[in-house]
């Protein structure tokens, strides 16, 4: 067939944006751990990467057609990007639940988290990133997302998104002074991270532009077709302008909480919502190879 | 072991659409206007090619070609597609958990998803009769006798034959996936 | 209440909810439930029995039954089937028989007409109320006031069942669909060909696996046709037609559309609509200019020879009125000899004899001389062909090489213009010259046919009928028949207005409606209210009746307009006999009979139409008529007792078709030529005396009927925005029972269209800046009483519907082209039969001088997008 695939859409993308943003927050609370050990923003990573993930697998878990058959995912566990995926997802959602229920319960005292834990999460966390641009990237039926730049697309963006919820996080609960150090920190690194993410897509669509029929449909689909609005607002609002933000941010290197505040929670929104539109922009482009009607 | 494989002749084939129609009535498959959604295991494949009054239009019926590679099974995540041993791509409707991943997988656009059951349909080339020693509702309607149906292995079966003497080729072999089911004399 | 009538509430009436089981599994696909309920429940009760689809003819078939439910279908072991019929008799099956809005109780209307409003009556309210509107109307001396229109002789249940009734009755009756179908044509045969070879060269029966070069027009052919002597469709061709291309044959078809069995020819010519004559012309030419005609068989079997006075036109007769023609030996006139002497008679082309001192020339010198009009280049131009001039003529020298193995084939159900009939005879002529009827590979007329009579039950067995003065009267052919009444009268007038196999004459029947001659109507196997042209005029007309009674087993538009609606028993679930001899892929001749069946027991309230009007007859005095009459068995063992043959209607549905094997013979005298020069005749002596010089004649000198055909060019569509509107058939769509099926209508089936399209060229489509998919007006702009001096009625003209468009390169650029089963006004049929445009209601009522065609296909529409 030739045609748009219509079979995975919104909930799948929510799905792949939530694991995603999921794996980010956690990878960054790690960072942020690493650093400074127990802290606030820290803290807020564990007390998002559980939930994120949650909702992210009952989103996938409702797209199924037979949700009460969900577990037989779990009898093959090499059988299937999917069943692979579901044990990953399943593995990190028990650590990130363990560390989020210890967070939980430490409230205002110490929070001791074994190292052991820190790194199978950290693993884990990586490959629920990746494996979100995997699981696309394996249809070789459809050529556009046949590549392994989307798994490092994905990731890139895992981690940005992760950032982003971060920040919106922290500053929405309120952060303190002594959190705005961190948090520039952590700004900078998106900086980056928003940077290689342009410098991959931009790499990503010049290569599938040019590749065979249907991914350079997609590609055309996505610039100037029919999803080209979208994507362009995707482009403005979820790439340039956090990127300009945080940019701005770290320029002024004043360490205000109050610049923080507003340029950082309008960069973590705008980040966030780029991460869900390049996923659900991914997905309503995918087309298929056709098969030659005409031998 | 056969391992089974069909191959249509499409000097025979008279497009009267009748697999089509014997698929999805003796199937039980919904019609479009039972539930607005265009369910088949079947597609018919009508392409025009050339500008008037030079035009040619060419036609065959298409559904799963039961590859030796299936991108379908690889996908799976629980063994509800799967490749039996002779050679069928099989389906258990009690395995799927509807996750559609195969149906982004097939190059062929062979599956459907039914919305009322929850899960995937496919053609399996109507294998509880082949294993009676019966032929696919397809081959046994054939007004044509255009689509013939056996053991690839043995180069006597007709399908062989189809394919050695008469030149029946897979469509687009390009995509990897070693079709089992051959078209001749396409048109 | 009160409301319009959607699709579920008329589910709702009929009595059967949606899914209610049946052969429906809301489980499609899924293996558990992949048995249908039948098979999932019950005892192993199984049993294969057989039967006859309807859904286009007859094809036998076998249903497999279980537990009382059809759950598989397979042809008989016969030729041609071997055992297959095509995707209609499944769709048939799970998409009529157990669809799950199949009527299946009387409804009583309670709206308007139209409207779509009804409710669940019992059976004995409509026969009672119908039966007093027959009373009434016989009691008065008008028993004509009531009329039966039936569609089709396979769907309809009994045909001579029917027919007696009426001739019983007195009321009147007609095979309505007969003439936009194939009356034209059936005419034009026997005038030409004489009235017994008519039907099976209406049908195009022929040695097809002989034929070496087969230029056929229209007709979607081959996946729309007759099966060579048999009266079933394509499932019996297709099987002839490969064995025919494995022998070599070479096809061409000739039609504006590329359709979708057109698509198997080796070639496609795209003609523009009406201009057919030319195109044969053209052919004409070539053939005579470069001699490729058949001398021997012109001057045996053809009125070619003939002379016909150069001053009048009229033929040369000697004192005793004998036509004339020249002998070379002894240099003079002699009595044109009967068929199949050759004598020495001469076909004289281009020379003038003396006879007396009238000149004269023969009948195929005026035919050249005509042909001469239509050189190649010309033709090209006519007929707006996309090709060089030599295509004619390439096309023409294949003909004339091959011969006599080709065939040279105007379609059955064409195109039917006001010029038709000239067409059909163009045609014919142009098959004379080829000599190729009775002959490998050409025409051919099977040679064993089982006369069955009608099976009428007759005194003493029943009283002796009444009214003695009305006649019955052949129908145009196997057993179809008429009563002279109404229907007939002007065929059997002194001289004839219409020739009288013409199958009904459609414009009486709407004009005695409009005077209030006809007050009620009973229809059946047929949807006529649109299947007519002219739409809005029927509708005016069925508007004025009294009654209308209306059965069926699906919804129609014909439905919608009825008082009553009866629940129809299904073909598969009653009794009938047909018998054909078909020709074989296996070259032999099959006579055979077979009886359609009740293989199922009728749902809900279903009874069939025989029951209904014996019932009747028992309210209107008339019981005695119809009591003891076994119309299961009893009816039909009476014809095959009247064929001889030595078998029971209770053996063949127990043990299948009976068939007869015979090897083909050729003989071109096989049968007497009941023509008025006894010859097949190129220039038609009836059409001459009967109407062109006959002053009485309501057709005296019209070029229509000219004895030497000829080409009438018809109104055409003028400007850039302009087309002929021409519908066709599919090989999954064959007329009304194929309408409103839920699998054959199925977007897939044609080639994944999501809507019912109107396809355009797409050169045209992109001067007028349509892309695919856009939404168009159509508007029906002609033929108006100006152009076409043969428009009966044109209340079309402006009527106006919108389609979106489906853009082809397999369409002549003059042609916008609709499949018919789209734009149906019921409510209560399939959305997707109700989009689209309802081609019948573009059409002005024309009619064809002397053939009484109804102009099926003359339509011209204007296209504005929006």
């Amino acid at each position: 067939m030739s045609g748009v695939q219509t079979v995975w859409g919104w909930p799948i993308a929510i799905y792949l944006f939530l694991a995603g943003v999921a794996a980010g927050a956690y990878l960054s609370a790690a960072y942020v751990w690493y650093k400074r050990g127990d802290n606030p923003v820290s803290r807020m990573g564990i007390f998002l990467a559980a939930p994120c993930l949650g909702v992210s697998i009952l989103f996938l878990f409702f797209d199924l057609g037979a949700p009460l058959r969900f577990m037989l995912a779990f009898l093959k566990p090499f059988s299937s990007m999917i069943s692979v995926g579901t044990w990953v997802l399943t593995i990190f959602f028990i650590i990130a639940a363990l560390q989020w229920l210890k967070c939980y319960k430490a409230k205002e005292a110490s929070l001791e988290l074994s190292n052991a834990a820190w790194i199978a999460g950290i693993i884990f966390a990586v490959a629920t990133a990746v494996y979100t641009g995997v699981l696309l990237g394996v249809v070789k039926a459809i050529p556009f997302w046949n590549t392994p730049l989307l798994p490092v697309l994905f990731f890139i963006s895992s981690v940005s998104t992760g950032i982003g919820a971060l920040l919106v996080g922290v500053l929405i609960k309120g952060a303190k002074d002594s959190d705005v150090g961190i948090l520039h920190s952590l700004s900078r690194i998106d900086l980056v991270f928003v940077g290689l993410e342009v410098l991959v897509l931009l790499f990503y669509l010049l290569v599938m532009g040019q590749s065979r029929l249907a991914a350079a449909s997609s590609v055309k689909m996505l610039v100037a077709g029919s999803c080209a609005p979208f994507f362009w607002i995707f482009v403005v609002v979820g790439l340039l302008v956090p990127f300009c933000l945080e940019w701005g941010l770290n320029r002024k290197q004043d360490n205000q909480l109050s610049s923080m505040v507003v340029s950082g929670t309008a960069a973590g929104i705008c980040l966030l919502f780029g991460g869900l539109a390049l996923r659900y922009l991914i997905l309503a482009v995918g087309i298929f190879e056709g098969f030659s009607p005409i031998l | 072991m056969p391992r089974y494989g069909m191959a249509v002749d499409l000097k025979k084939c008279v497009r009267c659409r009748t697999c089509y129609i014997t698929c999805k009535v003796l199937h039980n498959i919904p019609s479009q206007f039972d539930n607005g959604r265009k369910y088949t295991r079947v597609k018919l494949i009508e392409p025009e090619a050339g500008k008037y009054p030079a035009v040619r239009r060419f036609f065959y019926p298409s559904h799963c070609m039961h590859c030796d590679d299936a991108p379908c099974v690889t996908v799976c995540p629980t063994g509800a597609s799967f490749k039996d041993k002779d050679g069928i791509i099989s389906f258990d409707p009690k395995k799927c958990i509807g996750c559609r991943y195969c149906i982004l997988a097939c190059p062929y656009d062979a599956r459907y998803f039914n919305h009322e059951t929850g899960i995937v349909d496919k053609c399996d080339f109507c294998e509880d009769k082949v294993r009676q020693g019966k032929e696919p509702y397809c081959v046994e309607k054939c007004i044509g006798h255009a689509i013939t149906f056996g053991d690839l292995d043995d180069p006597n079966s007709e399908v062989s034959r189809m394919i050695t003497e008469a030149g029946a080729v897979a469509l687009s072999p390009q995509l990897g996936t070693k079709p089992k089911v051959f078209y001749g004399n396409m048109r | 209440m009160g409301s319009k009538l959607s699709r579920r509430s008329f589910l709702k009436l009929t009595g059967v909810a949606v899914g209610s089981g049946l052969a429906y599994s809301k489980f499609g696909g899924l293996k558990l439930s992949a048995l249908s309920p039948a098979e999932a429940t019950g005892t192993d009760d199984e049993k294969w029995k057989h039967t006859a689809c309807a859904l286009c003819l007859m094809c036998p078939m076998q249903v497999k039954v279980k537990n009382g439910k059809i759950v598989d279908v397979r042809g008989e072991d016969i030729y041609p089937w071997k055992g297959r019929v095509c995707a209609k008799a499944y769709g048939g099956i799970w998409g009529r028989v157990y669809a799950p809005d199949r009527i299946i109780y009387p409804l009583k209307r309670v709206g308007k007409r139209g409207e779509g409003k009804f409710v669940r009556c019992s059976w004995d309210e409509v026969i009672t109320n119908f039966s007093k509107k027959l009373k009434e109307y016989m009691d008065e001396g008008h028993p004509e006031a009531f009329e039966i229109w039936w569609g089709c002789p396979v769907q309809a249940d009994n045909m001579y069942f029917l027919h007696y009734f009426s001739r019983i009755m007195g009321c009147s009756i007609s095979y309505m669909h007969g003439q936009i179908c194939f009356g034209d044509h059936t005419s034009e045969k026997s005038v030409t060909f004489g009235g017994s070879r008519a039907g099976d060269l209406v049908n195009g029966t022929a040695d097809y696996i002989n034929t070496k070069y087969a230029v056929i027009a229209a007709q979607n052919f081959p996946g729309t046709v007759f099966a060579p002597g048999t009266q079933c469709g394509a499932s019996a061709f297709w099987p002839v037609y490969l064995k025919a291309k494995e022998n070599g044959m070479r096809h061409l078809s000739v039609d504006p559309k590329l359709t979708d069995s057109g698509a198997l020819a080796n070639e496609w010519i795209p003609i523009k609509p009406g201009t057919d004559g030319a195109f044969a012309y053209g052919v004409a030419n070539v053939l005579i200019k470069e001699k490729l005609y058949d001398e021997d068989f012109l001057l045996k079997y053809t009125n070619a020879p003939q002379l016909i006075r150069v001053d009048t036109k009229q033929a040369m007769k000697d004192d005793a009125g004998k036509y004339l023609a020249w002998d070379s030996a002894s240099n003079s006139a002699i009595p044109l000899p009967p068929a199949d002497q050759r004598g020495n008679l001469s076909l004289g082309i281009g020379k003038t004899y003396t006879v007396g001192d009238v000149q004269c020339k023969t009948a195929l010198t005026l035919y050249a001389e005509e042909s001469e009009k239509y050189p190649p280049e010309k033709v090209i131009e006519i007929c707006e062909l996309p090709f060089l001039p030599d295509k004619i003529v390439e096309i023409a020298r294949n003909l004339g090489n091959n011969k006599p193995a080709v065939l040279f084939y105007p379609g059955f159900t064409t195109g039917r213009y006001t010029n038709w009939f000239q067409v059909l005879r163009i045609y014919s002529c142009v098959n004379m010259l080829l000599g190729n009827i009775e002959r490998p590979g050409g025409w051919y007329f099977p040679k064993h046919k089982f006369n069955t009579g009608t099976g009428w039950p007759e005194p003493p067995e029943v009283p002796e009928y009444p009214n003695p003065d009305l006649k019955v009267v052949p129908g145009p052919w196997g057993n179809l028949m008429s009563v002279e009444l109404l229907d007939k009268a002007p065929c059997y007038k002194e001289p004839r207005d219409f020739h009288p196999a013409t199958v009904a004459l459609p414009w009486d029947h709407f004009t005695a409606m409009q005077e209030g001659k006809v007050k009620a109507l009973f229809s059946t196997a047929e949807n006529s209210a649109i299947t007519q042209v002219n739409t809005d005029y029927v509708y005016d007309c069925l508007n004025k009746l009294e009654m209308i009674v209306v059965g069926d087993q699906l919804p129609k538009d014909f439905i919608e307009m009825a008082d009553y609606v009866l629940p129809e028993a299904a073909y598969v679930e009653r009794n009938q006999l047909f018998t054909f001899s078909a020709l074989g892929q296996d070259g032999q001749e099959h006579a055979t009979a077979i009886m359609r069946s009740r293989t199922i027991e009728l749902p809900g309230e279903v009874k069939t139409v025989t029951w209904f009007f014996t019932e009747v007859s028992k309210r209107i005095g008339l019981g005695a008529y119809f009591e003891n009459i076994d119309t299961d068995y009893g009816w039909w063992n009476k014809m095959l007792k009247h064929a001889k043959l030595p078998v029971t209607a209770e053996e063949l549905v127990e043990n299948g078709p009976y068939v007869e094997k015979y090897p083909m013979t050729y003989d071109v005298m096989f049968k007497p030529i009941e023509t008025r020069s006894g010859r097949f005749e190129m220039y038609s002596n009836e059409l001459a005396e009967e109407c062109y010089f006959n002053e009485k004649s309501i057709w005296y000198e019209s070029q229509y009927i000219y004895p030497v055909p000829c080409h009438i060019p018809i109104a055409e569509p003028k400007g850039k925005d302009e087309f002929y509107l021409v519908s066709g058939k599919a090989s999954w769509h064959q007329k009304s029972a194929t309408q409103n099926n839920r699998y054959l209508m199925e977007d897939e089936i044609e080639g994944g269209c999501p809507f019912s399209p109107l396809y355009i060229n797409a050169e045209r489509a992109s001067e007028l800046g349509l892309k695919e998919g856009d939404m168009v007006e159509v508007e029906c702009v002609g033929p108006t009483k100006q152009e076409e001096p043969h428009v009966f009625d044109d209340s079309a003209i402006g009527y106006k519907q919108k389609v979106r468009v489906h853009i082809t390169e397999g369409l002549h650029p003059s042609v916008a082209f609709t499949h018919f089963a789209a734009g149906h006004k019921a409510k209560s049929m399939l959305p997707k039969a109700r989009e689209g445009v309802l081609h019948s209601a573009f059409v002005p009522l024309t009619v064809e001088p002397y053939g009484g065609g109804c102009g099926k296909n003359y339509s011209i529409v204007r296209l504005r997008k929006g």
